[in-house]
């Protein structure tokens, strides 16, 4: 007897749509992540403040440059995220990239952990070759910076001690962008895109000792850390997760289609003639572009706005399902009081 | 014993922790802060033997005594050694097999792991959302409702730009007061405990006790 009406409980519709079973919940996830990305779809999100800000103080510091030729300012980037957070952390950093190389300003770059460094090593000289960027005068890529902590006090002065070989095993003094770019007087800016709680020491250090300006680029989970920082003036701007990524993004296509021109296929394809090509180290990319090459380029243009996509369709499925929770459980409840109403009133 | 396992570390403790705290509050020491913070690398090599030490022990223990894990085991043994021999090998060539091998580990191997298991995160949540958030309180509701704007107002477009302003409001106001408190909160916590730990008042980092 017990056991029929036990039966007949889990019978009831809304205790059905309140037990889904876990494989069915994921695979559901799975599809309206993978639908979207597959399907190439993008979308065009809305622009934040904050991320306005970075945007905007990079931009100024390109006015800057061309007001001041002799006097440049170039951008430090801490290249603080590891494998796990490269799916957020990516396209801010491709992005970010662009925009240097966009507007000519000088890039250095160092990364805090052992395993970020072939990450660094390989999104760096990925970007800097859609813009024919020369290693050791447009940017220069340093290497590990453990305990960051320490690299960041030495940047006050002179970092070119503390590191005495960039990445590649160059002599820090052979290479000509170090020799005005070495210290936080001629950054305009530090960009830390970090997945960890790296951008609160550059807080500490850089932005509370030398007053040394900090954006930063993080992912959507350690965003709400930052806000804080980030209100207070004290973050010059934040991106922040897939949605800053992808608002970056936008902001920099646009800067791109204006500069380069609308199609940038024939550009990419262009790029490296046999007369230019001599004038590029090998070491650090191959100046010439394949079409695959140039697919994945493309692709890597809006990436942060296919990832969108995915983000909406599984912010939906999430609502939806908690929706659907709720409505069983409110119908569960209400049967549960309607019983008990009965009970008493027997 | 008693000497190297508990008074040792308890002295090193002390003596190191109020250095520490006084090359930070005086800048005459600020030459020394420098001579600590590079000191700290070394102290991290140190850290990755015990490390690798521990994992090693763990595993050889699970391989005698437990058939159905040893599996396992076997696998996390291998691919420390390959990764660590091709990476020690190939890190500082500037080209060459180990070097192509250790970029092919490395970005087709590591990466796409640690981003699967940060991923995984988005399936886990979906189904705890799901069995989890109920509407029984009108606390929990008001969770649910910001939820809901918030996770809306990220992907808000077109018609449903109100969501986009509503979450950054509360991205901005509720949220940052709030990441106030518990950062201010955290911060007399550490502190706390860094001076029981300095004047040997906190033990427990010891073992036992």
């Amino acid at each position: 007897m017990a056991e029929n009406k036990e039966q007949k409980q889990k019978d009831k519709w809304y205790v059905q749509i309140m037990s889904i079973k876990k494989p069915y919940v994921y695979l559901g996830m799975f599809l309206v992540v993978i639908i979207p990305f597959l399907a190439n779809l993008k979308i065009k999100t809305y622009e934040t403040d904050l991320v306005k800000e970075v945007y905007q103080k990079v931009e100024k510091i390109h006015e800057y440059n061309l007001n001041h030729p002799d006097k440049k300012k170039g951008v430090l980037i801490g290249f603080d995220y590891g494998p796990s957070t490269t799916p957020e952390c990516d396209p801010i950093a491709y992005s970010v990239f662009r925009h240097l190389f966009l507007r000519d300003i000088p890039i250095v770059v160092w990364a805090p952990y052992g395993p970020y460094l072939e990450l660094a090593d390989s999104r760096l000289n990925r970007i800097a070759k859609e813009y024919k960027a020369n290693y050791g005068k447009d940017y220069v890529f340093m290497g590990l910076a453990y305990p960051a902590t320490a690299y960041m006090v030495s940047t006050s002065s002179d970092l070119r001690p503390v590191f005495n070989t960039d990445y590649y095993g160059n002599d820090v003094y052979d290479l000509k962008i170090l020799d005005r770019f070495n210290n936080y007087d001629n950054f305009g800016l530090v960009i830390t895109i970090s997945g960890t709680a790296m951008p609160e020491y550059w807080l500490r250090y850089a932005n509370s000792l030398y007053n040394q300006e900090v954006s930063v680029g993080t992912t959507a989970v350690n965003a709400a850390k930052f806000y804080p920082y980030a209100n207070s003036g004290q973050f010059t701007g934040m991106i922040a997760g897939l949605k800053g990524a992808a608002e970056y993004e936008q902001k920099v296509t646009r800067l791109e289609k204006e500069l380069i021109g609308k199609d940038i296929k024939p550009y990419l394809r262009n790029l490296y003639t046999e007369k230019n090509r001599s004038k590029f180290n090998k070491e650090y990319f191959n100046p010439k572009f394949n079409e695959g090459e140039i697919r994945t380029a493309m692709l890597r243009r809006h990436q942060a706005g296919r990832g969108m996509s995915s983000q909406f369709g599984a912010h939906i499925y999430v609502i939806i399902l908690i929706i659907i929770g709720n409505i069983g459980y409110f119908f569960k409840r209400k049967a549960e009081k309607d019983r008990t109403k009965r009970r008493r009133g027997v | 014993m008693n000497f190297w396992k508990r008074r040792l570390p308890l002295a090193l403790t002390v003596i190191y922790g109020l250095l520490g705290f006084t090359l930070q509050i005086v800048p005459a020491f600020k030459g020394f802060l420098d001579i600590q913070n590079m000191w700290m690398p070394i102290i991290f090599g140190f850290s990755i033997i015990i490390g690798v030490a521990s994992l090693t022990k763990y595993h050889a223990t699970k391989i005698r005594r437990e058939p159905e894990e040893r599996l396992f085991s076997i696998i996390t043994f291998a691919s420390l050694i390959l990764m660590a021999v091709v990476g020690l090998i190939g890190m500082p060539q500037q080209a060459g097999f180990f070097k192509s091998f250790y970029q092919n580990l490395f970005n087709y191997v590591y990466v796409p792991l640690q981003a699967t298991i940060f991923s995984l995160l988005a399936f886990y949540i979906t189904s705890a959302a799901y069995r989890a958030f109920k509407v029984s309180e009108w606390i929990s509701t008001l969770l649910l409702v910001s939820g809901f704007i918030v996770m809306l107002g990220r992907v808000a477009f077109g018609p449903f730009m109100i969501f986009g302003e509503l979450s950054e409001w509360i991205m901005a106001v509720p949220t940052v007061a709030a990441m106030r408190g518990l950062m201010i909160g955290i911060g007399l916590g550490i502190m706390a405990t860094a001076i029981k730990i300095i004047l040997g008042i906190e033990r427990s980092y010891l073992g036992g006790e």
